[in-house]
């Protein structure tokens, strides 16, 4: 299905051998040998690096990134790197969906997922600047989980937009997400973003049972009218199932009005920074460039800086908001997307159900406990207060191990 | 054992055990690969043929 943009079976192999010569003399990582993809956006210094775009293809990594140094040192063995769309933007790459060949696998960290989700590789890394985690593994049926904005640096990754992007990770369990991403959970100086938190001890969470059964928040979300009608019938079901049988809590929450202009404020950040970040490209290799991702710097362009600040502010709001609602909330439970992967290769589909948490810069996760009319993975989403982590593998674990699928 | 089936937990336990090795565990998703490829090579030539059968029609 297209999940590779550069694979070399010998480099992988060669890895593999130094991890079993290590293996004798006792040394070994969290990850020793584990085979993990990594989507193109990401520096690899022995593999090409292209962000999905020939602009970049001439421009071979010079050093890893620092996601790809601490899988190393936790013993991964770098099987590749997967396909991104462009930029990391919307215009598709080559993937097609894994469980239907004639439908978008979700972008732009379409390869990572699709590789998880076809056995090609237990774990991948992906990046999220407004869906790109969080749909494709819903769309995928793989575990995916974008932490809180700061936990995972970014240094030598593509970058979209410094305010909003953040870095994810697909698997196939809620543990296996939770023991990748501690490898990756750490302050970088050479990001300034990242935090001094203390790491989130995940895998520990998986273990855990929550205290007292987890009262969760349904958000009416100003867009819920986008979610498909078998989405909505099986959300139905799993709060009915969550309340009745599971003795946990769902309620549905409204959200004060001001929260609607969300995706405006999103959209603002995101394309004011792509204008920014990939302005040598637009001057230079404008014709090599796909329409949509050229109308989005351009809008980028127009953009005052006073509605570029004004939209900033608010995340601030919008978090001072949550850090409350928290009080009251284990996790929201929310769609992962408007439904099954939807039909055609042209888009990548619709992020919206992700927008607002990855404004806010939330930790969420995709969990594949749905399934559409078609008989395809429609993920069910649990979204935390920033540097909550821990509370949403505990929910997220205790929500798969009960909810029947 | 059939370790691409298993928990990333369980699959770095077998290797520190010596139940498997790095590099067999890396072969098998290595010809996991493969097959995928090969059936993607073969699904697009299918539906390329498919196309082409409309196209005449």
């Amino acid at each position: 299905m297209g999940a590779w943009e550069f694979f070399d079976e010998n480099l992988a192999i060669e890895q593999a051998k130094k991890l079993d010569l290590l293996h004798q003399s006792g040394n070994h990582g969290d990850l020793h040998g584990i085979p993990v993809g990594i989507k193109d956006i990401f520096d690899t210094a022995d593999m090409p690096t292209a962000d999905g775009t020939e602009i970049h293809k001439k421009n071979p990594s010079l050093n890893d990134c620092t996601v790809v140094s601490k899988l190393k040192q936790a013993g991964a063995v770098i099987m590749g790197k997967t396909v991104t769309c462009e930029l990391a933007y919307y215009s598709p790459g080559k993937t097609k969906n894994p469980h239907d060949l004639k439908r978008t696998p979700g972008g732009s960290s379409s390869g990572s997922a699709a590789a998880v989700s076809s056995n090609m590789v237990p774990l991948a890394v992906g990046s999220q600047t407004n869906g790109s985690v969080i749909r494709p593994a819903s769309y995928c049926g793989v575990v995916g989980y974008k932490p809180t904005k700061g936990l995972i640096s970014r240094h030598l990754v593509l970058q979209v937009s410094r305010k909003l992007d953040q870095i994810g990770v697909f698997s196939n369990s809620v543990e296996d997400a939770a023991l990748i991403s501690e490898q990756l959970i750490g302050y970088d100086k050479q990001d300034p973003d990242t935090s001094l938190n203390p790491k989130p001890k995940l895998l520990a969470a998986c273990q855990q049972e929550p205290p007292m059964e987890p009262v969760l928040a349904y958000i009416k979300l100003p867009f819920m009218d986008e979610l498909e009608e078998d989405s909505k019938e099986g959300f139905e079901e799993i709060k009915d199932e969550i309340k009745n049988k599971l003795n946990g809590k769902v309620d549905e929450v409204e959200l004060p009005d001001g929260f609607k202009n969300i995706p405006e404020w999103h959209k603002i950040i995101m394309e004011s920074d792509m204008a920014n970040s990939f302005s040598k490209e637009y001057k230079s290799s404008k014709n090599k460039l796909s329409e949509k991702i050229i109308e989005a710097i351009e809008r980028g362009m127009k953009y005052t800086s006073l509605e570029y600040n004004d939209a900033l502010s608010k995340i601030d709001v919008a978090n001072t908001y949550f850090k409350q609602f928290f009080h009251d909330y284990d996790a929201i439970l929310t769609p992962s997307a408007t439904g099954e992967a939807s039909f055609g290769l042209e888009s990548t589909g619709n992020p919206i159900f992700c927008t607002m948490w990855t404004y806010c810069g939330m930790p969420s996760i995709s969990l594949p406990l749905l399934q559409g009319k078609n008989g395809l993975p429609v993920g069910v989403q649990l979204v935390s207060s920033l540097f909550d982590d821990e509370r949403l593998f505990r929910n997220a674990k205790w929500l798969t191990s009960k909810i029947k699928k | 054992m059939s370790s691409i089936k298993n928990s990333v937990v369980k699959m770095v336990q077998a290797i520190k055990k010596g139940e498997i090795t790095s590099e067999e565990l890396v072969k098998s998703y290595i010809k996991e690969i493969k097959k995928k490829k090969k059936m993607w090579g073969l699904g697009n030539f299918l539906m390329k043929i498919l196309q082409l059968n409309k196209q005449k029609n």
